[in-house]
């Protein structure tokens, strides 16, 4: 660092009038036993050379620091204190000031809207809730370092005795985005799967029909979804509806109605479906780099940790893909829910009962997504299999594979599809597009 | 003597009889304005004897002085001067009282002083002084260090163009006459001489008297000069 000569002309205490060997007169505080007529260096401080920034100094005769000062030995010894107790606190302690890192964040979306951030040892760190309802919701709660098994237990126990989860309104969406590199710490986040069979648990205790969709987001997702105010969960489907191809607005899913239309719209649900063979597939049987190119060609924008992380999925010991999505009906709950089981378990006997089939199928599917890419002659194989598909649901439905090639094909296709004799009313101008979801049995 | 040292390369002047008589030539006001301060009256050559020792002790001065210690030469004669005619003033007053003594021994004793015995804090001592007077010269001003810090001029090239300024006041004898009568600066005619403006002068009035102080005495102000001259230290020094 440069310094300049200073000459101090008057001191008040610690109060010093400089004139330095720019020829600037300056007063200032100095920490230094210096007297009038000595000299001392001021350091400039390069950043504000030309305002002639004085920071504090060591006198040029006399170098002491306020170590060595007579007058404030007591300030050594406070910082040895201080130093030690550090260390102490260091050695003993040091889980506890290490622990409390979030590393996973988990949203919950029903008509209250939360999310909770867990530490390593998977337990409650923050509960934030975003909207009025999971204020309400969870004031009652103590959810802060309890595990979060126990934690979503109780959230959606308090959400069922308070009517926020009943049967009209039985739909939970879970958003998962891990906080923190994967590298860094062991995996001991939940995963989607276990936290999607705690509120599949809780919703069906509380006598409801659990219908639980689970969106596995990266953190940069996560940081987007916050900016645009929404959850984890909201983002995730925001993303999938928008490559879809429909056009969403992030208000749309944050409404907790209009998020359940998008949920049981069929042509979404058909989209979840073709979308969970690709990564099942990707997963279990093609090379990587059929992968990444599957990836970049057919769903460029929306980017998902596991596409970009080839091993992530082998280090989060995770055989799923990310997006979970799981309906349950029980007997005595309205027909609509009935009819969507229905057809959804006819369309996971095939995909998930038979591993052998499923894979196949997928196959399928995926060859002729390339070929569409490719060549849009093909489309006619992709419809029949689309019929053949329909055919299995026994609902009769819009062609999930021709979207991407030709939305606006699709979407007559859809009108009319949804005109004739779909149990849900597919309402194009909410709808947000295609899902995939996977049943549990 | 303007600046007489930039002129007498210390190498030449200790082995040069000649150019040490042109430089002891023109230390002369320098010398007797020393001596004259520390004798509290007017003093003329060939007239006081305490002339011919203050010379004499510049002349000891440039014998010791080493160029590279950080010293300022003028501090370093001035305070051999002063020494020297303490102990002047002591052998005329044992004289007076004791004609037998031994002046010799006296004075070898008394007045050595070598560079490295001026030491710190001698020179914190004299530049305590010269701050001291300095104070008091403001005063008669009606100014304080306090006004300065005020006024003197943050940006770098203020402080430059007020610096400049200020030399040409102090070095203008003309000019100088003008502040050491009205006791302060005559603006229109500074103006006119620097080229700068008159705002800007205006601004600085404080700061260009203290400092054009500082320069004109340029034999009591020794060392608090060299902070208001960029770069004259490596030429005295």
């Amino acid at each position: 660092m440069n310094t300049k000569r200073a000459l101090i002309l008057e001191k008040d205490g610690q109060d010093f009038i400089l004139l330095t060997s720019e020829g600037e007169f300056i007063q200032t505080k100095l920490a230094i036993d210096a007297a009038v007529g000595e000299e001392i260096e001021l350091p400039i401080n390069q950043a504000a050379a030309d305002d002639c920034e004085i920071m504090p100094l060591k006198p040029l005769e006399k170098v002491k620091t306020w170590f060595q000062e007579a007058g404030s030995r007591h300030r050594r010894w406070a910082s040895i204190a201080a130093i030690l107790v550090f260390a102490l606190v260091m050695t003993f302690n040091w889980n506890l000031l290490v622990h409390p890192q979030a590393v996973a964040a988990i949203s919950l979306d029903f008509n209250p809207r939360l999310e909770l951030t867990v530490d390593r040892k998977n337990s409650v760190l923050e509960v934030n809730p975003i909207n009025q309802d999971a204020q309400e919701l969870v004031n009652t709660l103590k959810l802060r370092g309890k595990p979060l098994n126990a934690a979503i237990s109780a959230i959606i126990q308090e959400a069922a005795e308070k009517h926020f989860i009943d049967l009209e309104q039985d739909w939970v969406v879970v958003g998962i985005s891990p906080l923190v590199e994967e590298q860094t710490q062991p995996a001991q986040t939940p995963t989607a799967k276990e936290i999607e069979a705690i509120v599949y648990q809780e919703v069906q205790k509380a006598g409801m029909t659990g219908k639980v969709a689970t969106f596995q987001v990266s953190s940069e997702q996560r940081a987007k979804a916050q900016t645009e105010g929404m959850t984890t969960a909201e983002y995730g489907l925001y993303e999938v509806a928008k490559q879809a191809g429909l056009e969403v607005q992030p208000e749309t899913v944050k409404d907790a109605a209009e998020r359940v239309r998008l949920l049981e719209n069929e042509a979404i649900q058909a989209e979840i479906q073709n979308y969970v063979e690709q990564l099942v597939e990707k997963f279990q049987g093609n090379s990587p780099d059929n992968r990444s190119k599957e990836t970049k060609g057919s769903k460029a924008s929306f980017s998902m940790p596991w596409a970009a992380d080839k091993d992530y999925q082998s280090k989060q010991n995770r055989n799923n893909p990310g997006f979970y999505f799981n309906n349950r009906s029980f007997p005595g709950t309205d027909n609509k829910n009935k009819d969507n089981k229905n057809n959804a378990n006819s369309k996971f006997d095939k995909e998930n009962g038979k591993p052998a089939n499923n894979h196949k199928h997928k196959n399928d599917k995926n060859s002729k997504h390339k070929d569409q890419r490719s060549k849009p002659q093909n489309n006619k194989q992709g419809k029949e299999q689309n019929n053949q598909h329909n055919n299995q649901q026994g609902n009769p439905q819009k062609n999930p594979q021709g979207k991407s090639q030709d939305k606006q094909q699709n979407k007559s296709q859809s009108n009319q599809n949804s005109g004739g004799g779909s149990k849900y009313k597919v309402d194009r101008s909410n709808s947000l597009g295609y899902y995939f979801w996977q049943i549990r049995s | 003597m303007p600046e007489p040292i930039e002129r007498f390369p210390w190498n030449r002047l200790k082995n040069e009889p000649e150019l040490r008589e042109e430089f002891l030539q023109e230390s002369q006001p320098f010398i007797r304005h020393v001596v004259s301060q520390i004798c509290r009256r007017t003093l003329d050559w060939g007239r006081d004897e305490e002339l011919s020792e203050g010379l004499i002790a510049y002349n000891d001065a440039i014998n010791h002085y080493e160029e590279d210690r950080g010293v300022p030469f003028l501090a370093y004669a001035r305070l051999l001067i002063k020494r020297r005619l303490i102990d002047y003033f002591r052998r005329q007053a044992a004289r007076e009282a004791l004609p037998m003594g031994d002046e010799e021994f006296e004075r070898s004793v008394d007045i050595h002083l070598s560079l490295n015995e001026f030491a710190e804090k001698e020179q914190n001592r004299e530049r305590a002084l010269e701050i001291q007077l300095f104070n008091q010269e403001l005063h008669r001003f009606g100014l304080s260090f306090k006004d300065l810090v005020s006024a003197s001029p943050k940006h770098r090239d203020t402080r430059e163009t007020l610096l400049r300024a200020a030399r040409q006041l102090a070095l203008d004898d003309e000019l100088w006459s003008q502040v050491a009568m009205k006791g302060k600066v005559p603006m229109k005619a500074l103006a006119a001489k620097t080229k700068i403006h008159p705002k800007v002068l205006e601004r600085g009035r404080k700061y260009i008297l203290a400092v054009g102080l500082l320069i004109n005495h340029r034999h009591e102000y020794v060392y608090l000069r060299e902070y208001v001259f960029p770069g004259e230290r490596g030429g005295q020094n």
